[in-house]
């Protein structure tokens, strides 16, 4: 129905011309005018107070659908006490990225927009915001936050000044794939009898079939499988929930290059790679190695596809992020500001000893929901953003 | 003047004068970045780690 009024309003604003009308006939054609392929589009103030509230109702709407629960509405409100030093930031972004390049403009733009967070209001039935935010289908949150570039987070703080710290789970992709395959394609945990290390897989490694839905595999039932046996490569295990899988695998590997592009080639080679007859090298090495969490890997890429593994290994780490660490920091703290990276928490440097125990205590829950001897605990670890270096990075920087 | 949309698969991408900047975030600190010279909204609603390989 809007339609023609926006025909009209691009005529009006000599946006475009319409041409080749011929009487009687419904056909019309229109082209865009020079001086706009020239000049580009330019950013113009929308006065229109209707058409401000109709924006403001059509964002509301979508931003109210993903915050029904309590638990969500506590973090968003948490992203409104959000501020960046814009002076700053933008100074620091003129002294080490060259004027309009990409990274110089992005990250302008970006500062800009985690300035505004703070400037929510909700009025008039309505959450009025002028900032990205979008939750994707895995449930991650993509905020300015998430988006915000590395070397800019030592800018951000509190509105009342308090400087953040990074808390994050060291390998925590894998921790998290771990914990997806183990359930989705060897079944229920409770229902097995882990065995060590040793051996290669057998034929009687793939007698359970799991039950794929149809939109993506479905957890078994608690106690409607009979005892069967689950092969852990315990080296693996233990690399992954102690932090160290990545080193592990480049000594493995005698891998040269830095560990940001050995991970990255890990991801591109192994997990998230389109299952093919042929393995990578990547492949070959991972399951010569660990071969019973590789066969499970594989099996899963080959049922559902690399995309859809990615995306329900990051409902995992969502549903761990969002849902368990957002209820405990909505329950038990309250007053304390925060924001999640897609994988991390952003916390004042003052609160994340207790959150940090408080992170370990949901994990260890999370990974073990059977009662276990030995159960698993992930490692998590601090980053601070105390300085910038002169290349922009922070320092004292754990490796992941 | 750029423009900034982030499609349910999680890949963000930034639209300017240079072309679309595509961005999807991994984890472990890893994002794999991607520029393509022309996309249509289709295709960007479209994009997902498949593409950013």
């Amino acid at each position: 129905m809007y339609y023609p009024m926006i025909i009209k309003s691009l005529m009006d604003g000599k946006v475009i011309t319409r041409f080749n009308y011929r009487a009687g006939e419904h056909a019309f054609k229109y082209k865009i005018n020079p001086h706009i392929l020239k000049e580009g589009i330019q950013a113009k103030q929308i006065d229109k107070v209707t058409i401000r509230r109709k924006i403001h109702l059509f964002r509301d709407k979508d931003i109210q659908r993903n915050l029904k629960d309590a638990i969500s509405k506590h973090e968003f409100q948490n992203l409104t006490f959000i501020d960046i030093d814009v002076e700053d930031a933008i100074k620091f972004i003129n002294s080490k990225y060259k004027e309009g390049t990409p990274k110089h403009t992005h990250r302008i733009l970006s500062v800009y927009e985690v300035s505004r967070m703070k400037d929510t209001q909700t009025a008039e039935g309505i959450i009025k915001m002028d900032w990205m935010f979008k939750v994707d289908r895995s449930g991650r949150w993509h905020t300015p936050i998430a988006h915000l570039a590395k070397d800019l987070r030592p800018f951000l703080k509190t509105i009342d000044g308090k400087r953040f710290v990074e808390l994050d789970g060291a390998c925590s992709q894998l921790t998290f794939c771990h914990k997806y395959l183990l359930e989705h394609v060897s079944g229920k945990v409770s229902n097995s009898n882990i065995i060590g290390e040793g051996g290669t897989p057998t034929d009687s490694d793939n007698e359970y079939e799991p039950q794929w839905g149809l939109d993506g595999p479905k957890p078994m039932g608690r106690g409607s499988l009979p005892s069967y046996d689950v092969r852990i490569d315990l080296m693996w295990r233990n690399a992954i929930f102690n932090g160290n899988a990545y080193q592990l695998l480049m000594d493995g590997m005698q891998w040269k290059k830095s560990r940001d592009e050995f991970k990255e080639y890990f991801f591109k080679n192994l997990f998230f790679n389109k299952y093919r007859p042929k393995l990578t090298k990547m492949e070959e090495a991972f399951k010569h190695y660990f071969p019973h969490e590789f066969q499970r890997l594989r099996k899963t890429k080959k049922r559902i596809g690399n995309k859809e593994l990615a995306v329900q290994v990051q409902r995992y780490e969502s549903r761990f992020w969002h849902k368990w660490i957002g209820s405990s920091m909505r329950e038990k703290f309250k007053l304390i500001n925060y924001a999640t990276i897609h994988d991390s928490i952003l916390l004042p440097e003052e609160n994340v000893n207790e959150v940090m125990v408080e992170v370990t205590r949901q994990a260890i829950r999370f990974f073990n929901p059977y009662d276990s001897d030995e159960p698993l605990i992930p490692t998590f670890r601090v980053k601070t953003f105390e300085a910038v270096s002169d290349r922009g990075t922070e320092l004292n920087r754990p490796q992941k | 003047m750029s423009k900034q949309t982030t499609n349910s698969n999680g890949v963000t991408c930034i639209i300017d004068s240079d072309g679309i900047h595509c961005s999807y975030y991994v984890g472990d600190d890893i994002t794999f970045r991607k520029t393509f010279k022309n996309l249509t909204d289709k295709e960007i609603s479209r994009l997902s780690v498949d593409d950013m390989l």
